[in-house]
């Protein structure tokens, strides 16, 4: 995380000559910021605030339910505040979706797969359609839900933090601590599944 | 029913744009790509419900106001447990150790002459690494240079580097593998070499000999015998060879770094044979012909 008490510091450009001794001293500082990292107040709020939203919607994919998954970003952040001083800033991203994603587990049965979405607005009022084309928009829109929930847990996850959160493959890659590859095979998977599905529907 | 996907990220490279021009005009093609289109079209529409990040934020707060003031702390987290488990591993280690390291063989980076356990002899040149284990095969692995008199057996000698093999059944041959090139001469007897990701093996009787160059192509007779052999006789030997690959050996047989001008061009080809074993005059062996006066700082050569 770059957080704003420490952005000047990684402003200085790290040495042109390879001096064994100069690049020790610039790691020895490096570690110092890690040292208070996440600990640091004005750190771990600004890390709350970009990175809860995320959260909360990836838990939010996994267990269908709005409110139990904002509980468990707070779970989360809890958990990352007491071990604050073990989590570098730069890997508590993956870390807290790491701890969200087995704290759903835990939920085990009572997690459930979302049935129903919501809609941007803007889709329907945009285009001026018929009755019957507003029609078949809405049951497209239904059997597409119906197809999500179909997807198989990791294709969903991939294909709604890119469809809803707008996050970019590499970015998801990197919260999910896996390849890029992977996400983009994931996402190809989730678009085929959900042809099929829909097909069948 | 639509044909399968070859590329198992093509539709999410379409969804990013990173798809090439051939690659998309393809995908366009295909019958069920409509479907694709409404399906990305519609899912872009979908939403999350609202979440107040700041209101959270305030919440978690005060949950940790709370859970600070009840929570006591363990005044020892068992630290005796961890050592043991350091100890474990430590121990396991060592085990592993013990009972792997005598299978892979004997290993030989010294300089000069050693006898091998099957009777056969290897000399190693500067900077160069062996290891020999007999089994199925008398199996050598090699890295840098070395010359081979292989004691006559029905068990084959194979000698592996990373960039080939060399098959033989009782021969003296030559192998030399720096940087990206190989190269096996052989003195007598037969030998095979196979270089690595090629399926045809060359076959090399008494004299001849077979480099894999840098870019990847095969020369079959290219380098003299006299070039190949003479570091046995405590030269290195050089004709029409790129002066980087001459500076490379002289580097390593004496431990020495180049220190070249700037705009120096070591891509030309000289032809040029020095000592192995005196530095000074190796230098004068090295420089004169080419017009230079290298000056001898530590063990650094600096040319100017």
């Amino acid at each position: 995380m770059r957080g704003n008490g420490r952005t000047s510091l990684y402003q200085i450009p790290s040495p042109k000559f390879t001096l064994p001794s100069t690049i020790i001293f610039f790691k020895a500082m490096e570690k110092e910021q890690y040292n208070n990292g996440v600990c640091d107040q004005t750190v771990f709020d600004s890390t709350f605030l970009s990175l809860a939203p995320r959260l909360r919607n990836f838990l939010y994919y996994r267990c269908g339910d709005a409110e139990q998954a904002a509980d468990l970003v707070q779970e989360s952040f809890l958990k990352l505040w007491e071990n604050c001083g073990k989590v570098l800033p730069d890997k508590a991203k993956a870390w807290l979706f790491r701890v969200g994603e087995n704290l759903v587990f835990k939920l085990g049965e009572r997690a459930k797969v979302v049935r129903k979405y919501e809609w941007r607005q803007e889709g329907l009022t945009s285009v001026v359609a018929s009755p019957e084309h507003q029609l078949e928009e809405k049951e497209f829109r239904e059997q597409l839900e119906a197809a999500i929930a179909g997807l198989p847990e990791g294709a969903r996850e991939v294909f709604l933090l890119n469809r809803i959160d707008g996050l970019k493959y590499r970015e998801i890659a990197e919260l999910l601590n896996i390849s890029q590859k992977a996400v983009e095979k994931r996402m190809h998977r989730a678009l085929v599944t959900l042809r099929e599905l829909h097909a069948k529907i | 029913m639509e044909p399968s996907f070859q590329d198992e990220t093509l539709l999410a490279r379409w969804l990013s744009g990173e798809l090439s021009p051939a690659e998309e005009k393809a995908l366009r093609e295909r019958p069920d790509f409509a479907d694709y289109e409404r399906i990305a079209q519609l899912s872009s529409q979908l939403r999350a419900p609202d979440y107040d990040a700041r209101a959270e934020l305030a919440r978690l707060k005060a949950r940790r106001a709370t859970a600070a003031k009840t929570r006591t702390l363990p005044l020892r987290q068992r630290p005796h447990y961890r050592w043991a488990w350091y100890a474990a591993a430590a121990v396991t280690l060592l085990l592993a150790a013990w009972f792997l390291l005598p299978k892979a063989g004997d290993h030989y980076e010294e300089t000069g002459k050693h006898l091998l356990a099957d009777g056969s002899s290897v000399q190693l040149n500067a900077s160069s690494k062996l290891s020999f284990l007999e089994g199925e095969t008398r199996a050598a692995t090699l890295s840098g240079e070395a010359f081979f008199e292989v004691e006559k057996k029905d068990v084959p000698f194979v000698v592996t580097t990373e960039l080939g093999t060399v098959t033989v059944l009782g021969t003296s041959f030559n192998v030399y593998e720096r940087g990206q090139e190989m190269r096996v001469a052989c003195q007598t007897g037969k030998v095979s070499v196979q270089f690595s990701g090629q399926s045809m093996a060359h076959p090399l009787t008494a004299g001849e000999s077979v480099s894999l160059l840098p870019d990847g192509t095969v020369a079959n007779n290219r380098s003299t015998r006299e070039e190949t052999l003479d570091w046995l006789n405590g030269h290195s030997y050089f004709q029409n060879r790129p002066l980087s690959e001459i500076f490379a050996e002289f580097e390593r047989q004496y431990q020495v770094t180049f220190n070249l001008p700037p705009a120096f061009d070591d891509t030309e080809l000289a032809s040029s044979r020095f000592t192995n074993d005196n530095l000074e005059k190796a230098l004068v062996e090295l420089f004169a012909p080419l017009n230079f006066e290298p000056n001898l700082v530590g063990n650094r050569v600096i040319v100017e």
